[in-house]
């Protein structure tokens, strides 16, 4: 029952959300997946908001303050009146979906059974986190300061404490039910976001596809923050280039709001953000593909929730530092003239990441993305794939310390957060032209 | 045109194969990779061992915390983080501290060796509050 209240009231939160936002009379099955995962993000928002002003975790304030935003969003007037599409047949048959998720399903499963707190990384860092908010103590905010970050990604604790509000204590239900609504979440978004575009068998190919390779499944398990930002970026992508599509300046302020859910769900979500921003402006408006007065409107809801966080954490709640002092890496810019490092990070990633059976070969699907002849959108992710990469490569060529071990902890989730957005855009350049706006 | 439609069709061939492939590797690798490098002693509860020095613990935002053998953590051994991580996770929201440990008023000893507690708690200065086994200890620092 306590589970039910939750999807319920989650899914709600970003449906009203979604619901004010969209432009299209009717809202497909690809927004029920858009709206459950802003749900997730929203819920997440308003348990940040509300322990913030009560001081501690309550669980009145934090459903209250939930149930109120609901209500809000829902009672804005939209412009036009929506109606809701029921009909998966029309794009993908909703048992052919739920069939896609059964072997994910079951990896999550075994993966759950045998770790009921998640890897070693879920329960220590996020969960730990989680539990100091939940317990209710005014001390929450230290737990930010605990282990070795310089910033204080707060979205994925708040929403496992968002879950545990239903369940009234520290189940292991909710973070693996996190873990698996966002996963379910982003093969939704992947099938029923190509559908329309590359008919049905591309799109329940390229969900096949996502749920088989062996690293996605057993890592959306593990109860990791990367899945997290997996959708978020997804999802700002998808929505970004529906803006553009659509040159909706409501899709803007969502592909905003979904950008400051991805900066706040992991470190990395800043660099993504920018990078996707800036990229969008260079690449979409010179090519007349979206305007910059959009791209300044999807900017600033991610700004906004960007600096709120930031200055709410270093401000108001973090007291000086005293746990992790030595954990600042420094730089050493002549990296960059070190080919023994270039060696190391090459060997990592086509040993450990690109060639090995773990990544189910999306490399090759990668290969073909850059070999291809594009569409616009298609070069548009493939550029910002490729920046992410450089950028991230950069940072290990200057940054000192151990580097196989950053590698080793780094990579392959830099790769897992990317992997849904590149699974996306080969399958809709593999099998373009056959979806109905081609017919 | 006709070569590039036989190149895509000889990728979506490769990558239904591919996709044959992956699941097979996951039903032949998933336990495996499962079973290797974690405790199981996590797997049920993180941090039970000092759960016992949790209501203790309430009000005290910072404690110290001492874990022999504790030039361990020097070398960065992944057990002695591991076993720092769970207490954390137990005792949060109370922050453990392992580099300054003796400049709180409260001082975990979390041991892995039997009574280790007693040649610390005299170089220290500090009062017993409760010894919960032969390994778990809570002191504090004397008042002047």
């Amino acid at each position: 029952m306590a589970a039910i209240s939750y999807l319920l009231l989650t899914f709600f939160l970003g449906f009203a959300v979604l619901r004010s936002c969209s432009m299209d009379k009717e809202v497909g099955p690809s927004d029920l997946f858009l709206a459950l995962g802003t749900g997730l993000g929203l819920s997440s928002l308003v348990t940040f908001f509300t322990v913030l002003v009560c001081g501690k975790y309550s669980p009145i304030p934090v459903i209250s303050a939930g149930v109120g935003l609901s209500l809000l969003a829902w009672l804005i007037p939209s412009v036009k009146r929506k109606t809701i599409n029921m009909k998966f047949g029309s794009a993908v048959p909703l048992y052919c979906f739920l069939l896609i998720l059964v072997p994910l399903l079951i990896v999550q499963w075994y993966v759950y059974a045998q770790r009921p707190w998640g890897d070693w990384d879920a329960w220590s860092f996020w969960n730990t986190r989680a539990n100091a908010i939940f317990r209710g103590d005014d001390n929450w905010s230290a737990i930010f300061h605990l282990i070795f970050q310089a910033r204080h990604p707060w979205l994925l604790p708040f929403s496992i404490v968002w879950g545990w509000t239903f369940t009234a204590q520290e189940t292991v239900l909710v973070p693996a039910l996190v873990a698996t609504l966002f996963s379910v979440c982003i093969i939704g978004l992947c099938v029923y976001g190509l559908a329309p575009q590359i008919g049905r068998f591309g799109a329940l190919l390229s969900g096949i596809y996502l749920v088989s390779i062996p690293f996605f499944a057993r890592h959306s398990g593990s109860q990791y923050a990367d899945v997290v930002a997996a959708f978020y970026l997804l999802g700002s992508v998808f929505v970004l280039e529906k803006a553009s599509q659509e040159k909706s300046v409501k899709y803007s302020l969502l592909s905003g709001l979904l950008l400051g859910c991805l900066v706040n769900s992991k470190d990395e979500g800043i660099v993504l953000c920018i990078v996707l921003l800036l990229l969008s402006y260079f690449h979409l408006d010179r090519k007349r593909l979206i305007s910059w007065k959009l791209l300044l409107l999807a900017a600033a809801p991610f700004l906004g929730m960007l600096t709120w966080s930031e200055l709410m954490m270093r401000t108001m709640l973090l007291p000086a530092p005293f746990v992790g002092g030595d954990s600042q890496a420094s730089v050493n810019l002549m990296g960059v003239f070190d080919w023994h490092r270039w060696a190391i990070i090459l060997e990592h990633f086509f040993l450990v990441i690109a060639l090995h059976p773990l990544s189910g070969g999306v490399w090759l699907l990668f290969a073909f993305l850059l070999l291809r002849r594009r569409s616009l959108h298609s070069a548009f992710v493939l550029k910002f794939m490729l920046s992410f990469c450089v950028f991230f490569c950069s940072l290990y060529l200057i940054s000192t310390g151990n580097l196989k071990w950053r590698l080793m902890v780094s990579m392959d989730r830099l790769f897992f957060m990317l992997m849904p957005l590149m699974v996306w855009a080969a399958f809709r350049e593999l099998f373009s032209g056959q979806g109905e706006g081609h017919r | 045109m006709g070569t590039f439609f036989h190149f895509r069709a000889m990728l979506i061939l490769a990558v239904a194969l591919l996709t044959v492939q992956n699941f097979s590797y996951q039903s032949s690798h998933l336990a495996q990779s499962l079973a290797d490098s974690f405790p199981d002693e996590n797997r049920y509860s993180p941090g039970y061992h000092v759960e016992a020095a949790r209501p203790y613990l309430a009000g005290a935002h910072v404690i110290g915390y001492f874990i022999v053998p504790y030039e361990y953590k020097l070398r960065f051994d992944s057990a002695m983080v591991y076993r720092f991580q769970r207490s954390q996770y137990a005792l949060a929201p109370t922050v453990l501290d392992w580099d300054r440990v003796f400049d709180h008023d409260l001082v975990l000893f979390d041991c892995k060796v039997r009574n280790c507690f007693a040649a610390p708690i005299q170089e220290h200065q500090l009062t017993v509050v409760r010894q919960f086994s032969d390994h778990l200890l809570l002191a504090r620092k004397k008042k002047d």
